[in-house]
C-alpha cells in the first residue's frame, strides 16, 4: 500500500505540495517545542535544557515505532522506501561544520528559518551566513566532488553493523530513550534548582513508557514479517490468472505496434542482458525480474495506461516475469504470445498465399504478414533514430527526487 | 491530575487500537508463504531445469530420488504419462489437498512436467510462493517432448531440450537495416546514470 507514491496511489506531480504542507507542519513543530529560541537550543550543551534532545529522539521513536508495525502488517514495503545512501567522509565533515556553526549560531538549518519567521534577527543573520556557505560549497563544488562523491558505504544499517536483529536493536532503542528521558530531567532539574512543587505538577509519564516498553517487547516475539504486502493479489487469483487466455497479446498485434512505433505498448524484455544486446525487438526495455519488483521501475508499472507485454525466447520465462509482475498488484500487463521464437515463426515461416480463397480474414490477416516481414526484413520497422525510452526518463528524475529528511 | 489522566487515556487508546490491528492481522490467513522478493531470489539463484538424461535415469531407476508430477488435466493423463508420474492438475494445484501430495513427495524432488513449459515454471513458482521447499525441478520441453526424445526414442542431440533457447539467428532477419550494427538495440543509455544522478541529491540535515 504505502509508500504511497511509489506505489503510484498519490500522484507524483503532487510531490511538491506534499512537501509544502509537510513542510509548514513540520516549522509548526519546531516553533511549538521552542525551537526558534536560541537559548533553549543551546541549553542541550549546558545542561538547563534538553528539550532538543527530547523532541529528536521522540520523532524518531514515534516513526520508528511506526514504521516496524506498519511494515509488520505488509502496509508499507520498507524496500521501496527512500534511505540517504551515506557518504562516510561528507557525513563527518559536513558534521562536524554544523556542530560548530550550531554552537556559534545557535541554531541548525532548519530552526533558524523556523526563527528567522518569528522575526528573530539573529537567525536571520544565521540564514544569511548558510546562504555564504552554499554559495563557497556551490562555487568551489569541483574540489570537493571527489569527498562529497566518495567513501560510498551504500545503505549500511546501525543492527546490521552491531551484529543484531532489527527487532532487537528497535526494543533497545526505545529502552535507551526512556531511560534518557528520565535522565536528562533529573540533571536539568539539579541544575536550575526547580523547586519542589513544579516537580510535583509534572505529569506522570510512566504509563506511557511502560506501555511503549510492552509494545516493543511483544514485537520481539511476533513472527518475521507477513509475507504478503497489502497491494499484492492472492495466491488462487494469481492461480485462476495464470490460466486465462487473455493474459497473452498475439503476434500480429505486436508486430502492428512495432511497425507504427506506438508507444502505447511497451516491450519488456526479460532475457538476460547479453541476450538483450545481440538482439531485442523494437523499443524493447531490458528489465529483469529484480527490477520488476524494485525501486526504479516501479513507477512504471504502476502506469497502467500503457499496455506493457513482457517477452522472452518462448512464454516460459515472460510468464513467470509476469507472474511476479501480477503478483505484486500491476495492471494491464501481458504475455507475448509464444515469444520471440513464436514471432519469428509466424512472421517469417508462415505462407504467402491464403489456402482459402475465400477466406477474407485469413486473406488479411496473410497479407498483413506478409507486408510485415517485407518491413522487417528492409529494416523500416526500426526506428529511424535510436531514441530513449519514455519511461526511463521520468524514473531519474523520480531518482534524484529522493525525499532527504534533516531537521 | 488532568495531563496525567488525558496522557494515559490517549496511550491506552493507542496501544489498545495498534493490540487489536496487530492481532487481527495475526489470525487473518496468511495467504503466501514467501515474499515476492524471497521468489524472485529463488527462481535467480536455484538451478531447477531438468534435462532429458536424467528423465532416463529416473524411468530406468537408476536414481530414486526424483518424484514426476504431471500437471496435465485427467483425461490427457488417462491417455498416457511418464512411467511413474502422479497426477496433479494445474488448475488444481493450489488445493490442499494437491499441496498435501507435494509435501509428501520430500525427501524426495518434485519433478514437475506439463502440456507446457511455462505451465510447469508457473506451478513451480506459485509452490515457492506458497512456501513449499524451492527445491523443485522442471522437465525441459512438455509431455510429448519429453516422451519422445527422453524415453521412445532417446535423441543425445535433444537432451537438453528446452523452450527458452533462440531458434532463430533473429538479427538476420531483422538487421538488415543500412547501418548493418549488431548492437542496434542498445541499453536506453539513460538508466546508467541515474546513480550518479542520485548521488547530487540535495541531502538534507538539518
Amino acid at each position: 500500500m504505502a509508500p504511497f507514491i511509489p506505489e503510484g496511489i498519490v500522484n507524483p506531480q503532487l510531490n511538491l505540495f506534499f512537501a509544502l504542507v509537510l513542510g509548514i507542519g513540520f516549522g509548526y513543530v519546531l516553533e511549538q517545542a521552542g525551537f526558534s529560541s536560541s537559548k533553549k537550543l543551546a541549553g542541550v550543551f549546558y545542561g538547563y535544557d534538553f528539550v532538543v534532545l527530547r523532541v529528536f529522539f521522540t520523532a524518531g521513536i514515534t516513526a520508528m515505532v511506526g514504521l516496524l508495525f506498519l511494515s509488520f502488517m505488509g502496509w508499507i514495503d520498507m524496500s521501496l522506501v527512500y534511505i540517504n545512501p551515506t557518504y562516510l567522509w561528507s557525513a563527518i565533515i559536513g558534521g562536524v561544520i554544523m556542530g560548530f556553526g550550531f554552537i556559534l549560531g545557535g541554531y541548525c538549518p532548519g530552526t533558524s528559518i523556523v526563527a528567522a519567521t518569528t522575526g528573530k534577527v539573529d537567525a536571520m543573520l544565521f540564514l544569511a551566513g548558510s546562504m555564504i556557505g552554499m554559495f563557497i560549497f556551490g562555487h568551489f563544488y569541483n574540489q570537493w566532488e571527489p569527498i562529497y562523491t566518495g567513501y560510498f558505504q551504500g545503505n549500511p544499517f546501525v543492527y546490521e553493523s552491531l551484529g543484531i536483529s532489527k527487532s532487537w536493536f528497535a526494543f533497545l532503542l526505545v529502552m535507551v530513550a526512556i531511560i534518557a528521558f528520565a535522565v536528562t530531567q533529573n540533571i536539568e532539574d539539579r541544575v536550575n534548582n526547580t523547586p519542589s512543587q513544579i516537580k510535583d505538577q509534572r505529569p506522570s509519564y510512566a504509563l506511557p513508557a511502560m506501555l511503549l516498553m510492552l509494545a516493543m517487547f511483544s514485537y520481539l516475539f511476533l513472527p518475521e514479517q507477513r509475507k504478503s504486502n497489502a497491494s499484492e493479489i492472492p495466491p488462487d487469483q494469481l492461480h485462476a490468472l495464470l490460466q486465462d487466455p487473455n493474459r497473452f497479446v498475439d503476434v500480429e498485434e505486436a508486430t502492428y505496434k512495432i511497425i507504427k512505433q506506438d508507444e502505447d505498448l511497451v516491450l519488456i524484455d526479460v532475457r538476460s542482458s547479453e541476450d538483450f544486446e545481440r538482439f531485442s525487438l523494437p523499443g524493447a526495455l531490458n528489465i529483469s525480474m529484480e527490477d520488476i519488483i524494485g525501486r526504479r521501475y516501479r513507477e512504471f508499472f504502476n502506469n497502467s495506461d500503457k499496455k506493457k507485454v513482457f517477452y522472452s525466447y518462448s512464454e516460459s520465462s515472460a510468464q513467470l516475469a509476469w507472474a511476479v509482475a501480477k503478483r505484486a498488484g500491476f495492471e494491464n500487463i501481458y504475455i507475448l504470445q509464444g515469444g520471440l521464437n513464436g514471432m519469428f515463426a509466424t512472421i517469417f515461416d508462415s505462407p504467402d498465399q491464403p489456402g482459402d480463397p475465400y477466406d477474407l480474414e485469413e486473406e488479411f490477416s496473410i497479407r498483413f504478414i506478409s507486408k510485415a516481414k517485407q518491413m522487417f526484413l528492409d529494416g523500416e520497422a526500426l526506428p529511424s533514430e535510436p531514441t530513449t525510452p519514455l519511461p526511463v526518463k521520468t524514473i531519474i528524475e523520480l531518482e534524484t527526487a529522493g525525499v532527504s529528511g534533516g531537521c | 491530575m488532568n495531563a496525567t489522566k488525558n496522557l494515559n487515556n490517549i496511550s491506552l487508546l493507542s496501544f489498545g487500537f495498534v493490540a487489536i490491528v496487530v492481532l487481527a492481522n495475526l489470525f487473518t490467513t496468511n495467504n503466501y508463504g514467501r515474499a515476492n522478493r524471497e521468489v524472485v531470489e529463488s527462481l535467480n539463484n536455484t538451478p531447477f531445469m531438468a534435462n532429458y538424461q536424467l528423465l532416463r535415469n529416473i524411468v530406468n531407476e537408476e536414481t530414486n530420488d526424483y518424484q514426476l508430477i504431471d500437471l496435465r488435466p485427467e483425461q490427457s493423463f488417462k491417455i498416457g504419462y511418464l512411467p511413474g508420474a502422479v497426477n496433479i492438475p494445474f488448475d488444481r494445484l493450489l488445493e490442499t489437498e494437491s499441496l498435501k501430495t507435494i509435501r509428501k513427495i520430500s525427501p524426495k524432488i518434485p519433478l514437475l512436467y506439463g502440456a507446457d513449459e511455462p505451465c510447469a515454471q508457473s506451478a513451480r513458482l506459485l509452490l515457492i510462493a506458497k512456501g513449499l521447499n524451492d527445491n523443485i525441478m522442471v522437465l525441459g520441453g512438455n509431455y510429448e517432448k519429453a516422451f519422445n526424445y527422453g524415453i521412445k526414442n532417446f535423441d543425445p542431440a535433444f537432451v537438453n531440450y528446452k523452450d527458452e533457447k533462440a531458434q532463430y539467428d533473429f538479427n538476420r532477419f531483422m538487421n538488415a537495416g543500412s547501418t548493418g550494427s549488431p548492437e542496434r538495440a542498445p541499453r536506453p543509455a539513460g538508466i546508467i546514470p541515474a546513480a550518479t544522478v542520485e548521488t547530487q541529491s540535495a541531502a538534507g540535515g538539518c
